[in-house]
């Protein structure tokens, strides 16, 4: 452990930081200021070590418990009010005529969105997740009132309904997604894109074969992944998961039925290629994803090559190897983190990984 | 993937915009506008390049388009003597619908949580979903009200025997390198031979209780009409929005499922 000097001179020297702002760091924290260890290059998510600043983060930290084991307290009594309002409406739904249904949910969704609204400019943290949670809500909301217009007022069929539901969550999760940003909008903003491609599918008079839905999910995912992985979808880690289990999960439904073999072989050259990414990268988001991918999809490749004669001792064989792959690549990504925490944490940057 | 690779962002920007003040709050996400972290352009034209191509390939091998077909109403004659009842899942349970001759439709119903076995004389007669041991397995509903008039309590057989999943019926349906060709299980009439997709086949046939008519439910979720002798090419008679529809003729009889 080193003094914050010390390592403020370490970073200038590195070029990390310019002695000016060094100066301005070193005046912050001479001040006396009740700084708690939160750090705004890191997004919130790490804290600092150094000596100087120890005492006042220990205080910092025990409030911080607080607030959480009170945040998630809050947010498990908010789930259980929700679960018992969708049980009284269930009751009643069937009771309501269709101007009841807009009104109720069209309330519901401005009550939402507007309580999003009155809490986006706080600097709490708790108060901006909850923000993200009633903005996500209103992509919800403006999803289910889309779906009573669409079905109750327009008679839509169901099909036609689901498209519309899904382009509306989208424009609204991606408005909201470019205007806040955050976890729960990026999460909002995919299941509304592929809502939205599944159910343009399904308009087709004739359904297409589940490939072409396998085919579909998995471009977009790739394409999420690719556009997190460049930086224009933050927080970038969790893009890139999500991105590559839409991926994936679009290679498994498209094996479900026609070219089998071949699209399995294709989702583990993919996966292989995400382990050897995660290997070059150090990135063990990118080894787990693609090690789930490979369990799932290379056993079902040896069964679809080989049949049940020696299919279960090849696909032990498999698996075996497969965790000797997997303790490698856990080897690497724990020398990683290991020396993240010994050294000045300059890699996480990139990742963006805050959660909102 | 480049930025996959690229080294992350440096703290100094956003370090000192947070600590003089003059940047957006501590905790707030980063939007994907706001975002100051490197961006490669590589990668969103790779993304881009991704979808279009998928979407290309989706619009030219995915999306298929069923044979066309005139409808009853556009081509009224010849035309059948009896209606055509089947049910389909909708918001208020099992709804029955039915298709007159001439293609008008109506909505007998919902809520009926069943299936359809008959049009007798006395009613459409719906096998309730229930229990196996269920005394009161079937109920007979008034095509004209919708209200429940009778019930059958002495079905020959087990419920299970009845609720057969639809295979076909009493037509056979074969997709060979793009033409597809229906015949009668019995006699061997071809009723209809048309190039269509791979996918397109029909579901479920049932012949007239006179025995002229073959009704057919499509994989587009369409109910076809066509002569039993294989005499005219198929016609649309409704759209039934299922593609696991079991219509059932008007004057068809309540008769115990074959075995096997």
């Amino acid at each position: 452990m080193s003094t914050l000097t010390d390592r403020l001179d370490a970073w200038v020297d590195a070029g990390l930081v310019s002695p000016e702002q060094a100066e301005r760091i070193v005046a912050f924290e001479t001040d006396g200021s009740r700084h708690t260890g939160w750090s705004p290059a890191l997004g919130g998510g790490h804290r600092d070590t150094f000596e100087d600043t120890a005492a006042a983060g220990g205080s910092g930290s025990g409030s911080r418990n607080r607030t959480s084991i009170a945040e998630a307290i809050g947010y498990v009594g908010a789930a259980l009010a929700l679960g018992a309002i969708s049980l009284l409406l269930g009751q009643l739904w069937a009771d309501l005529l269709v101007g009841g249904r807009l009104a109720l949910v069209g309330v519901l969704t401005v009550a939402v969105f507007g309580a999003g609204l009155g809490l986006r400019g706080s600097s709490q943290p708790a108060m901006q997740r909850l923000t993200s949670v009633l903005l996500t809500a209103t992509v919800a909301g403006v999803g289910w009132f889309v779906g009573v217009v669409a079905d109750d007022v327009l008679e839509l069929r169901s099909d036609a309904t689901g498209v519309t539901v899904g382009a509306a969550m989208l424009v609204v999760a991606a408005a909201l997604y470019l205007w806040r940003g955050g976890a729960l909008l990026q999460l909002a903003t995919l299941g509304s894109v592929l809502l939205t491609a599944g159910t343009s599918l399904s308009l087709s008079s004739l359904t297409p074969e589940p490939v072409w839905y396998g085919v579909s999910f998995a471009a977009i995912g790739v394409a999420w992944f690719l556009l997190a992985a460049g930086g224009w979808l933050p927080p970038r880690a969790l893009g890139e998961i999500t991105g590559a289990l839409a991926a994936f999960g679009g290679v498994q439904i498209a094996a479900s039925d026609g070219p089998t073999i071949l699209v399995l072989a294709v989702g583990i050259v993919a996966a292989g290629g995400l382990v050897w990414l995660a290997v070059q990268g150090d990135q063990l988001r990118h080894l787990v994803v693609g090690a789930l991918a490979l369990f799932v999809l290379a056993p079902q490749l040896v069964f679809e090559l080989f049949g049940d004669a020696i299919g279960g001792p090849a696909t032990l064989l498999l698996i075996g190897l497969l965790l000797v792959l997997l303790a490698v690549g856990l080897g690497r990504a724990r020398r990683e983190v290991v020396d993240d925490d010994s050294a000045p944490r300059h890699h996480t940057t990139g990742s963006q990984g805050g959660v909102s | 993937m480049n930025a996959a690779s690229n080294p992350p962002t440096p703290p100094d920007a956003t370090a000192s915009s947070g600590a003089t003040g003059g940047g957006p709050p501590p905790s707030r996400p980063s939007s994907p506008r706001s975002s100051t972290g490197p961006r490669s352009l590589p990668a969103l034209v790779a993304a881009a390049v991704v979808i279009v191509v998928v979407v290309v390939l989706v619009l030219l091998f995915g999306v298929a388009r069923p044979p066309q077909l005139a409808t009853v109403e556009e081509v009224p004659t010849p035309s059948p003597e009896a209606s055509v009842a089947w049910s389909q899942w909708e918001e208020g349970g099992s709804c029955i619908h039915t298709v007159d001759p001439q293609g008008t439709r109506s909505e007998v119903g919902c809520g009926y949580e069943g299936e359809l076995l008959a049009w007798t004389d006395d009613g459409i007669v719906v096998l309730a979903w229930g229990p196996r041991e269920a005394a009161e397995v079937a109920e007979v509903i008034d095509p004209d009200t919708g209200e429940v008039v009778d019930r059958v309590d002495d079905l020959d057989g087990e419920p299970e025997e009845w609720r057969r999943e639809p295979h076909g019926g009493v037509v056979h349906s074969r997709n060979v390198d793009g033409t597809l060709t229906v015949t009668l299980r019995d006699g061997d009439v071809e009723l209809w031979r048309v190039d269509a997709p791979g996918r397109y086949g029909i579901e479920e046939a049932v012949l007239s209780p006179d025995g002229v008519w073959v009704a057919m439910v499509d994989r587009s979720e369409r109910l076809l009409l066509v002569p039993a002798d294989g005499s005219a090419a198929p016609r649309v008679w409704a759209e039934v929005d299922e593609r696991w529809v079991r219509p059932v003729w008007e004057g068809s009889t309540l008769t115990a499922p074959e075995d096997g």
